[in-house]
This record gives structure tokens, sequence and C-alpha cells, in this order.
């Protein structure tokens, strides 16, 4: 027993080369296999003279393509990690304030960078999404807390969010009007998100930040399982409580508030993404946070070529895309009985 | 052995536990009653390790266990512990192997999780979604995995199992059920088995111990005789019910 299927990791992982394949090949103007293979190659022989459509596949759609996975990745295993903390199937990173914050801190590092006109080092933008998206986050955390049970109801702690969100970005929207960045002025970028901005430096970074945060959350995934009975079941089996929610909503802020930072406010796919899974696997944590990897990096690269498809050559911000599909998923999600509220 | 000395709980300023000693023997079923608010799930949440109590003390042979140390032999039983999540029947016996495992469980964890399937009779729906399955059901799994969890390879070593009201919610088929398997695996393992339940005639059939509470305090403690007699039947709870002793077996009529 206790045999882990593997097949639907393997199925997801041979999807997601796919994916990205397609999605580096099709946009504005299409690129053939041929002249992806050329461009490759002479990548890996340090050869410059790239002609047009080689250049837009290295310098654009390469790494576009890189950071949908990074950022789908992190967003679905963020939800993986907030839902199981919550024991609850309908929260998810942009409900409970991370992903405002973040956009919060990284509109303030536009805003004040170009004012004070501060060389910063690349590291500069993550730290200060992260420092916005903990302030947020565990503003909800602490303020949905119930002073009696000492934990949260999932309809304060969603009420909060709200409010929480609602006001950073508020915060957003004031910073974007009075930014002189070009990035941090777009309220689009950071409230619907896009991956317009990506490029080899960003996908770098988030690539770090996903990857590392990746091996700590399935290091969780056997504290998660005990965490679907209960706290009280959770301490039985000799779970030290506080700190594994401490440590699981560190890794989660940073998960997503690094990639926040890059490509502003993409909602729901941490919804969708493990619940899907959940139906097809169950909801071992073991698979679930491994896979859920895999299904958000492949999602969040065809919402991207969606939303780069749709009204070319112009493109929609990502999360129109994600919303269209999140939004019913995550009414049928409430209306459904079989969860417990 | 399991030796509570002295034991005292305070909430804010009500004293929930009021200086209790008791001792509890492996091999034997030990069962708490008394009324609604007497103090039970506080006592067997102080004595699981769940609550420190404000004095006194509780000996399990060990001393100074860590919460991961001491979930290896020590294992609680809720009434109604739900899912967030769904979850095949197997997985949650597995849970109960979770503290003797880094990330894998070992053959011998396996092994254990397949004796106690069959031990308990849920091997059928091994592969079915725990939220799908009945009340009665529900709590045969997790009686499952908290066997699970204490059930040593090495007989020597001892064992304790909690059970905090576990036929709460249980039609009187389950109720009978359960308490079978308890005495089944307590006569196969080295076990100490401390139970809350409410019905006195469970406890009049199954208890080679008893410890009546009222008010936080111990009323009567011993043998089921001695303990379900009139005079401590009306202090605890106000009724007069007929007695009878039969077969070892003691019945009250109300």
């Amino acid at each position: 027993m206790y045999k882990v299927n593997q097949l639907t990791t393997i199925f997801l992982a041979i999807a997601l080369l796919v994916t990205i394949l397609v999605s580096a090949r099709y946009g504005a103007v299409n690129i053939s296999t041929i002249e992806m293979i050329s461009a490759l190659e002479k990548f890996f022989s340090n050869n410059s003279m790239l002609l047009l459509n080689e250049r837009i596949f290295l310098d654009i759609r390469l790494p576009r393509a890189l950071l949908c996975v990074f950022v789908g990745a992190s967003l679905a295993v963020g939800g993986v990690l907030i839902q199981g903390l919550f024991r609850n199937p309908i929260v998810e990173p942009g409900l409970i304030g991370t992903s405002s914050g973040a956009a919060m801190g990284a509109a303030l590092y536009f805003v004040l960078g170009a004012m004070f006109k501060f060389n910063t080092g690349e590291w500069t933008l993550p730290i200060a999404a992260c420092a916005g998206a903990i302030i947020s986050t565990v503003l909800v955390f602490v303020l949905s807390q119930s002073k009696t049970v000492g934990r949260s109801n999932i309809v304060t702690l969603l009420l909060t969010g709200i409010a929480i969100n609602a006001l950073f970005m508020s915060g957003v929207g004031f910073l974007s009007y009075i930014a002189r960045d070009p990035q941090a002025r777009s309220i689009t970028f950071w409230g619907m998100g896009t991956l317009s901005g990506a490029n080899w430096h960003s996908v770098i970074i988030v690539g770090i930040s996903t990857s590392l945060c990746l091996v700590l959350s399935l290091r969780f995934a056997k504290q998660l399982n005990i965490l679907m009975m209960g706290e009280d079941e959770a301490i039985f089996l000799g779970i030290s409580i506080n700190q594994l929610k401490w440590q699981i909503l560190t890794v989660e802020i940073v998960m997503i508030a690094i990639a926040t930072a890059f490509v502003g406010v993409i909602s729901f796919v941490g919804l969708i993404v493990p619940h899907l899974l959940r139906m097809i696997n169950g909801s071992d944590n073991h698979l679930l946070i491994r896979n859920s990897a895999f299904a958000g990096a492949i999602f969040l690269c065809l919402a991207d070529l969606i939303a780069r498809m749709i009204v070319r050559p112009a493109e929609l911000p990502i999360g129109i895309v994600t919303s269209v599909v999140g939004v019913p998923v995550f009414i049928f999600l409430l209306r459904k009985k079989n969860y417990l509220f | 052995m399991l030796t509570a000395q002295n034991i005292s709980y305070s909430a804010g300023k009500k004293q929930l536990l009021d200086n209790l000693s008791l001792t509890f023997e492996p091999g034997k079923i030990n069962l708490i009653i008394g009324p609604n608010g007497a103090g039970k799930s506080t006592l067997i949440k102080v004595l699981s390790g769940m609550l420190k109590p404000s004095t006194g003390s509780i000996f399990y042979g060990i001393n100074e266990m860590s919460v991961a140390a001491l979930a290896k032999f020590r294992a609680v039983l809720s009434q109604n512990t739900d899912l967030a999540f769904p979850l095949t029947v197997k997985e949650i016996v597995m849970m109960g192997r979770y503290p003797h495992f880094k990330s894998n469980p070992s053959l011998a964890d396996a092994q254990i999780c397949d004796e106690v399937m069959r031990f308990f009779d849920v091997t059928d729906f091994a592969e079915r979604n725990f939220l799908t399955l009945s009340g009665g059901e529900k709590q045969r799994v997790h009686f499952a995995r908290v066997a699970a969890q204490i059930w040593q390879q090495n007989s020597k070593v001892l064992s304790y199992l909690f059970l905090d009201e576990p036929l709460a919610f249980l039609d009187i088929f389950y109720q009978i059920d359960f308490m079978n398997k308890l005495l089944a695996l307590t006569q196969q393992k080295n076990i100490v088995v401390i139970g809350v339940v409410h019905d006195l005639n469970i406890a009049g059939k199954y208890a080679d111990k008893l410890v009546l509470i009222n008010n936080g305090k111990v009323l009567a403690d011993g043998d089921k005789q001695t303990v379900l007699t009139s005079e401590n039947i009306f202090s605890a709870y106000h009724l007069k019910p007929e007695i009878q002793s039969i077969n070892g077996d003691v019945r009250l009529y109300y």
C-alpha cells in the first residue's frame, strides 16, 4: 500500500513541456519549429547573429513561458498550502491578502525608487513585495482569529481578507496615481496581472524562489495531511502546531510575494488547480503539492497564451482569463455540500 | 501504568478539576463516568497531555516528553473527527503511523496498517472516500487509525489509549461493536485504556475499573459493583435507578 501514483505526475510533466513549446510558438508573430531550434542552437553556441524571429523567441517568448511556469507553480502550491493550513478548499493566496500586500510593496518600491533615485540591487523588489505581503497576510491572519476559540472562522477570514485586500489595492491605486515609473503607473498590471514584463532577470529570481519554496512545501505534505483532521488531532499525532503554522505561512508568503512582484495579482490559480487535482487524485498532499506545481504551470501558460491570442496583436491582462475560469469554480465550491465550512 | 497525583485544573476562575489522584493499569478497560459538566473531558485532556494541569503531575513511566515523542506511544480518539478534504480510508489509517516515520513509511508501517485494518474490519472499504462513509464506519476507521498509532512491534513497550466520548453519535450496534473491539484490543495489546462514556449500562458491562467524577472531584473509584451503587448514582445524577448485578455485569433500569 501507499504506493504513490506516479502516472498523473508523468502525464503532467509531458503536458507541461508541450505547453511551453506551444506557448512559445504562437502569439502576435508565429515562430516556426525550425526557427525555435536554430535559435536554441545559436544560444548554446554563443552565436549572436540572431534573426528577428529567433530574437523574439529567445528574448521574449521563452522567458515569458518560463516565467509562466514558475509563477503558475508558485500560485498553485501557495493555494494548496493555504487551503491545508485553514482546512478549507475555498481560500487562496489572493483571498487572504498575500497578493495585494505584495503588489503594494512592489508599487511602493517603484514609486520611492523613482522619487529618490537610489540604486538598488536585483533583490530589492522581491524583498519589498515580501515585506508588503507579510504585513497584509499577518494582518488578515491575526484579525480573523476568534478570541474565544483561538482559530480562524472561515467567514471571518474571508471577510477580513476582502477588507484588507480593498485597503491594499486602494494603496496600490494611489501609488500608481502619483507614480512616474511607467510600470507602476499601469493599474491594470497590478490589479489583474500580466506577464508582458517577462525577461531573463525575472525568470531567474522567480525561478530560484519557486524552486526553494517547492522543496520546502513538499516537506510539509505529511503535516498538512494530519491537519485535515483538525488541530487537536494534529497535536495528538505529534505536531507542534504553532511552529508549523508559521513555517507554512512563511513559505506561502515568500512564494506568492516574489511571483506577484514581477507579474501583479493573478487570482484564482491557487483555487482552481488544487481543486481539479483533488477530483482526479484525491487530497493526499504528497501527490497534490507535486502535481499542483506542474498543473499550475500548465494552467498559467495556457491562460497567458489565450490572453495574447484573443485580441492579437494586443493582449489582455492574464487575470481576466484566470477569473473567467476561476469564478465559476469558486461558486461551485461554495455551493458544494461535501466540504466543511 | 499511568499515575495522576493531586491534579487540579482551572480555566480562569473556574476550577474544573479539584485535586484528583488516580491510577490506571494496563490490560484493563478504565472508564470515566459522570454527569455533564463534571469535568470528564477536561480530565481526559489533562491525562492525555493535551492540557497541562495547574497543579499536580502525571506519570507515564517516562518523564518529560516532547509532543513528537509522546505521539509514538500515546493515542487519543475523539468524538466525531471529520475531514476537511476527501481522503481514502487507507490514507487515514496510515496517518496513525506518521509519528513513526520521516518521509516514507517503512514496510513495517504498511504491514501494521494492513493488520490493523483487518482487526477493525475496514479492509473492505480501504479504497473508499472517507467522507462517503456512515458515522459508525467513520468512527471505526478513526479507531483503526489511533490503534495503528500505538501498534507496537515490541510487546514490551507500553502504550496509552485515551477515548474522549468515542460512542457519541453511534447507534447501539456500533456502540457494542466498538466496545467489543476495544475489549479485544485491550486483551491482545500491552496498553493502558482510559475512556469517557455516558451510557452507564455500557460502563456496567465493559469496565474493569470505573471512576465516577462530579464537580471536578472523584466521587467513587473502583470496580463497577462498588462504583455503580444507588447512593453514588443519586448524588451524581439525582436519579434512583434499579440496579442489578447479573453475571458480573451491572445493569441499571431507570
